[in-house]
C-alpha cells in the first residue's frame, strides 16, 4: 500500500478511529493487525515471510537472555544472524551471484550457457532484516533485554510506517515505546498531520517531478556532457526528496499513533565532507553499519591503514544492501575509498578541512555536492559500459544546444527541489521547524506557521503536483 | 502534552489542531476556484492529448478511415503517407503507452462523439493487448483517462470497478477531485515551472520557449532512446527475444507480467465486446491489426504454442461478430533492420512499413476514391 494513495488515507482513519478507544495491549493488537494487512496488501504471503522473522529472532532472543554462558548465548546469536541473513540472501543475492559464477564458468567453457534466476525481492526486506538482527545483537551484547511478549515483539519488527522503507529502528527506541503506555497528544497528532502532508508535497511535487526529468536522461542512448548531468542532477534531487518523503510519511504516520520515530536525514547536500554527507544521509543506516559492522571489525582502532580496510568493507556492504548489482557495490567502493581517504587530503590540502572561513565552507558544500552527484550516476545506472562512457564524456563535444537543454533540466529540477534543499534548511536555521512536544507549539503564533506550512504544502501540490507517478526508490531495497 | 495540563489548555490545542486542518483542507479549496488560467497558460506538451481538440479535428476532417492505437501505431504510420498511398481520408486517433481501456474511450467519447462516419476503424495492438482491461489505466494514464471519460462510464465501470460512486476509494477520490479541482491549476502551475527554468538558463540567447520545448522533445525522441532499457518493454518479463521458443508452452519472452495468455471475450472481462457493440450501433466497420514485434536476429518472431492458440481463438471470435484481423506477426519482410526500439519502427522505414500494410489491408478496408494531399 503507497503512502501516496488514497487506500493509505482511508487505512489510516480507519485505523485511527479504532486505535485510540483502546487500551494498550489491544492497541498493540490492532497495530499488528494493521501492519499485516499493510505488508500483506502489497502480496499476501509477505506476511508468512516477516512472521518466520518475527519468530525466530524472538525466540533466539529469549534464549540469549536466558543462556548462562557466553557459548550459549553465541550460538543462538549465530542461529538467528543466520536465518535471517540467508534469507535475505536467497530473496536479494542468489540469482545475482548464481548469474555471475555461471557466466564465469559459460566464458571458461565449463558451462554451455549461464543460469539466469529471478527471484521476486519482498518490498522492505533488507530493512526489516537488519532492524531485527540488531535487536537479536543488542541482547547479546546486553544493552537491551529480551523481549518477553511476542506480541509487542512483533509490532515491533513490522510496525507498518516504517516497515518498508525506514528508518530502521533500534530495539531502545521503538521497542521501548511498544512496551510502554501511550496516548497520543493533540500536538502530537497536529505536528504528524503537518509532516504526512510535508511528505506528500515532497513526494507528489519534488521526487516525481525530478524523477520524470531523470528518467528521460537515463533512456537516452547518447547523452552528452551537459545533458547526462543535467539528468544525474535531477536524480540527485528525486532520491533526496523521494526518501526524505518516506521517512516524513512515515514518521507523521507513527506521531498519530503516539510514537516517535528517529530521524533519517540532516539536510544531507549541506555536507562539508563525504564523511560528513555519511553523517547527515540515511542516518538510521549508517549508525547501523557503524555499530554492527564498522566498530566490530575495529573501527578505527588500530591505525590509519586498518581504519581505511575497515571502512572500505563497511561500504562494500552498503553498497550490496542497496541492490545485488555491480553498479552499487561500485557505489559502496567510491564512497568507502573517499571517506577513508577524506582526512589524509584534508591533511594535505586544508581547505578541505575546517578552514577558510565561509568561502572555504561553501567551496566544501559545492565539492562534497559534486562528488555525492558522481556517486548517483554509479547508483543510478546499471549498465556498467554506460557508466564508464558517462564518466568519460567530453564537456566540450557538447554542441550549444545540449548545455542550454542540460541546463534547462537541471533549472527545473533544482527549482522544484527548492522548498526542500534551501527553504528548509533556512526555516531549521530560524528554529522554525518545532519538535513534536516543543511546548511553543501551544502559542498561536506557532499554530498559524504549522497552518500555514500545510497549507501551502497543499496548495503546492495542487499547483505543481506531477501526474506520471512512481513508487518510492527504497522500496526496491 | 503532558497528563497535568490543564483543560483549558487542552481546548485550546483542539481548537489549534481544528484550525491547522481546516486552513490545510478550506484554502486550498478556494484557491483552486479562484485562480483560473487563461488557456496560454496551460500546459501543452507535444504527446498531450486533448479530446475536445481532436473530436474537433475529427468533424472538421470528416475521415473515411481512423487508426487507433498506442506508439505501435505511432512509429509504424504517418497519416499523410497513409492518406497518400490509400486514397483514402485517414486520421489517427492514438496516443503512447495507452491500452484497450483507453481505446475503448477513444471510440465510444472521441471517435463517435464526433459525428463522423469512418467507414473503417482499425486498431492497432500487439499481442494479447486486447484483452487485458486494467493495462496500462494507472500513472500517467489516470489523467488521460480523466480527462476521456465522461462521469458516467457504466461499461469502463463495471469492468474495471472503478465505479465513482461505489466503493470508498472511488467515492473519496471522487470526493477530492470535487473538493479541489485542479487539473487546469497543476497544468499551469508546472508550465510556469518550466518557463521560469528556461527563463534561467537561456543565457542570453533570444530562444522561444516554445522552440525549447521542440528541443527537448526531439532530445528524448524515440530514435534516441536506449535499447537496453526497451523503453516500451519497461516492466515486461524479460527482455530480448529468445530463439527457439515457437514449440515450448511457456509465454513468450518480452511479454509483460500479467498479460493474459487465454483469450475471453466476456464483456466482464474484455473491452473488445464493447468495442464491437459500438461499431454495431454507430454502422462502422472494425478492422484489429496484430502488429509484429521486434524480430530476431533472422528476422523471425515465432509465436509459443499459447499465444498460436490465442490468436486462433481471437480470430475466430472477431470474425464471427463481423470484424476483421489481419496479422503482420509471422511478415518476413519487416525486418529487424526497420526496428528502432523495443517494438517501434524507425522514421525511415516508416514509408516502406506503411506500403507493406497497404498492400495487406487493401483487399480488406479498399482504395478510396479522394486522394489527399493535405
Amino acid at each position: 500500500m503507497a503512502f501516496q494513495s488514497v487506500e493509505y488515507l482511508l487505512f489510516l482513519l480507519v485505523l485511527l478511529g479504532t486505535y485510540f478507544w483502546l487500551p494498550r495491549a489491544a492497541q498493540n493488537g490492532l497495530l499488528l493487525a494493521a501492519s499485516y494487512v499493510f505488508y500483506g496488501w502489497i502480496h499476501p504471503w509477505y506476511v508468512l515471510l516477516i512472521g518466520v522473522h518475527t519468530l525466530v529472532d524472538y525466540s533466539c532472543g529469549r534464549l540469549i537472555g536466558a543462556a548462562r554462558t557466553r557459548a550459549r548465548k553465541r550460538l543462538f546469536l549465530t542461529l538467528s544472524l543466520l536465518t535471517s541473513f540467508s534469507i535475505l540472501a536467497v530473496f536479494k543475492y542468489l540469482g545475482f551471484f548464481t548469474e555471475n559464477i555461471t557466466t564465469l564458468f559459460a566464458a571458461l567453457g565449463i558451462m554451455p550457457a549461464p543460469w539466469v534466476i529471478t527471484i521476486a525481492l519482498p518490498a522492505g526486506i533488507s530493512f526489516f532484516t537488519f532492524q531485527s538482527a540488531s535487536y537479536v545483537i543488542d541482547v547479546y551484547r546486553g544493552r537491551v533485554e529480551a523481549e518477553r511478549s511476542l506480541l509487542d515483539y512483533a509490532d515491533f519488527v513490522s510496525f507498518f510506517p516504517q516497515l518498508v522503507a525506514g528508518p530502521i529502528e533500534r530495539a531502545d527506541n521503538l521497542l521501548r515505546q511498544m512496551c510502554a503506555p501511550r496516548r497520543p497528544g493533540l500536538l502530537q497528532i497536529r505536528s504528524g498531520f503537518v509532516l504526512i502532508v510535508w511528505g506528500l508535497f515532497e513526494k507528489l511535487v519534488i521526487a516525481d517531478s525530478a524523477a520524470l526529468i531523470a528518467d528521460k536522461v537515463f533512456s537516452l542512448r547518447d547523452a552528452t556532457f551537459p545533458v547526462l548531468w543535467g539528468g544525474v542532477l535531477a536524480f540527485g534531487v528525486q532520491i533526496y526528496a523521494d526518501f526524505s518523503a518516506y521517512t516524513d510519511i512515515a514518521r507523521g504516520s507513527a506521531r498519530l499513533l503516539g510514537f516517535e520515530l528517529r530521524e533519517n536525514f540532516n539536510h544531507p547536500y549541506l555536507a562539508q565532507s563525504l564523511p560528513d554527507f555519511w553523517r547527515r544521509w540515511h542516518m538510521s543506516l549508517s549508525t547501523w553499519f557503524r555499530d554492527y559492522v564498522y566498530i566490530p571489525l575495529g573501527g578505527s582502532r588500530g591505525g590509519a591503514g586498518r581504519t581505511a580496510r575497515n571502512l572500505l568493507i563497511t561500504f562494500f556492504l552498503s553498497g550490496l544492501w542497496h541492490g545485488a548489482s555491480w553498479n552499487f557495490v561500485l557505489w559502496g567502493i567510491f564512497h568507502g575509498v573517499l571517506v577513508a581517504g577524506w582526512p589524509h587530503l584534508a591533511h594535505r590540502w586544508p581547505i578541505l578541512a575546517r578552514s577558510g572561513g565561509k568561502p572555504g565552507a561553501v567551496f566544501r558544500v559545492i565539492l562534497t555536492f559534486a562528488l555525492v552527484h558522481i556517486g548517483w550516476l554509479l547508483f543510478r545506472e546499471h549498465n556498467i559500459a554506460m557508466i564508464g562512457s558517462g564518466l568519460t564524456l567530453n564537456p566540450l563535444d557538447a554542441p550549444t544546444a545540449d548545455w542550454r537543454m542540460g541546463a534547462g533540466l537541471a533549472a527545473e529540477a533544482l527549482l522544484y527541489g527548492l522548498p526542500l534543499m534551501a527553504l528548509f534548511p533556512l526555516a531549521q536555521k530560524f528554529r522554525l521547524v518545532p519538535r513534536s512536544d516543543d511546548e511553543r507549539l501551544l502559542t498561536w503564533r506557532w499554530t498559524f506557521l504549522q497552518a500555514a506550512t500545510a497549507t501551502l504544502s497543499v496548495i503546492g501540490i495542487l499547483a505543481l503536483r506531477c501526474s506520471v507517478g512512481s513508487d518510492f526508490i527504497y522500496f526496491q531495497f | 502534552m503532558t497528563p497535568g495540563v490543564s483543560k483549558r489548555l487542552r481546548l485550546r490545542a483542539a481548537a489549534q489542531l481544528a484550525c491547522v486542518a481546516a486552513c490545510a483542507v478550506v484554502l486550498p479549496a478556494i484557491f483552486c476556484r479562484a485562480i483560473k488560467p487563461a488557456p496560454g497558460e496551460i500546459l501543452p506538451e507535444s504527446d498531450f492529448f486533448e479530446p475536445h481538440a481532436e473530436r474537433d479535428r475529427l468533424v472538421k476532417v470528416r475521415p473515411d478511415w481512423i487508426l487507433i492505437g498506442n506508439s505501435m501505431l505511432n512509429s509504424r504510420l504517418d497519416w499523410r503517407t497513409l492518406s497518400e498511398i490509400s486514397g483514402r481520408k485517414a486520421r489517427k486517433v492514438s496516443q503512447g503507452g495507452t491500452q484497450s481501456a483507453i481505446w475503448f474511450l477513444f471510440l465510444k467519447n472521441v471517435v463517435v462523439r464526433s459525428g463522423g462516419k469512418p467507414e473503417w476503424v482499425t486498431i492497432f495492438f500487439r499481442d494479447t493487448d486486447l484483452s487485458w482491461p486494467e493495462f496500462r489505466t494507472e500513472g500517467v494514464n489516470e489523467d488521460l483517462i480523466r480527462r476521456l471519460r465522461d462521469p458516467m462510464e457504466p461499461e469502463y465501470d463495471s469492468l474495471l470497478a472503478t465505479d465513482r460512486k461505489g466503493g470508498p476509494v472511488g467515492l473519496t477520490k471522487s470526493l477530492i477531485e470535487t473538493a479541489f479541482p485542479s487539473d487546469e491549476l497543476t497544468s499551469a502551475g508546472r508550465r510556469k515551472l518550466q518557463n521560469l527554468a528556461f527563463d534561467l538558463t537561456d543565457a542570453g540567447a533570444d530562444i522561444r520557449r516554445g522552440n525549447r520545448r521542440v528541443e527537448l522533445n526531439e532530445l528524448f525522441s524515440l530514435g534516441r532512446l536506449r535499447h537496453d532499457l526497451g523503453s516500451d518493454l519497461a516492466g515486461a518479463s524479460s527482455g530480448a527475444p529468445v530463439a527457439g521458443v515457437a514449440a515450448n508452452d511457456l509465454p513468450d519472452p518480452g511479454m509483460y507480467d500479467g498479460a493474459p495468455m487465454k483469450f475471453d471475450p466476456s464483456p466482464s472481462v474484455s473491452f473488445l465486446p464493447h468495442m464491437v457493440a459500438l461499431a454495431h450501433k454507430h454502422g462502422f466497420k472494425l478492422h484489429f491489426h496484430r502488429i509484429k514485434r521486434r524480430p530476431l536476429a533472422d528476422n523471425s518472431r515465432p509465436d509459443s504454442r499459447l499465444l498460436q492458440a490465442y490468436m486462433a481463438e481471437l480470430r475466430s471470435w472477431l470474425e464471427a461478430q463481423g470484424c476483421v484481423l489481419t496479422d503482420e506477426s509471422q511478415d518476413p519482410s519487416l525486418t529487424l533492420a526497420m526496428y528502432v526500439d523495443g517494438d517501434h519502427i524507425s522514421v525511415d522505414s516508416q514509408r516502406a512499413y506503411a506500403e507493406n500494410f497497404w498492400a495487406r489491408v487493401q483487399p480488406i478496408i479498399g482504395a478510396g476514391n479522394r486522394t489527399q494531399r493535405r
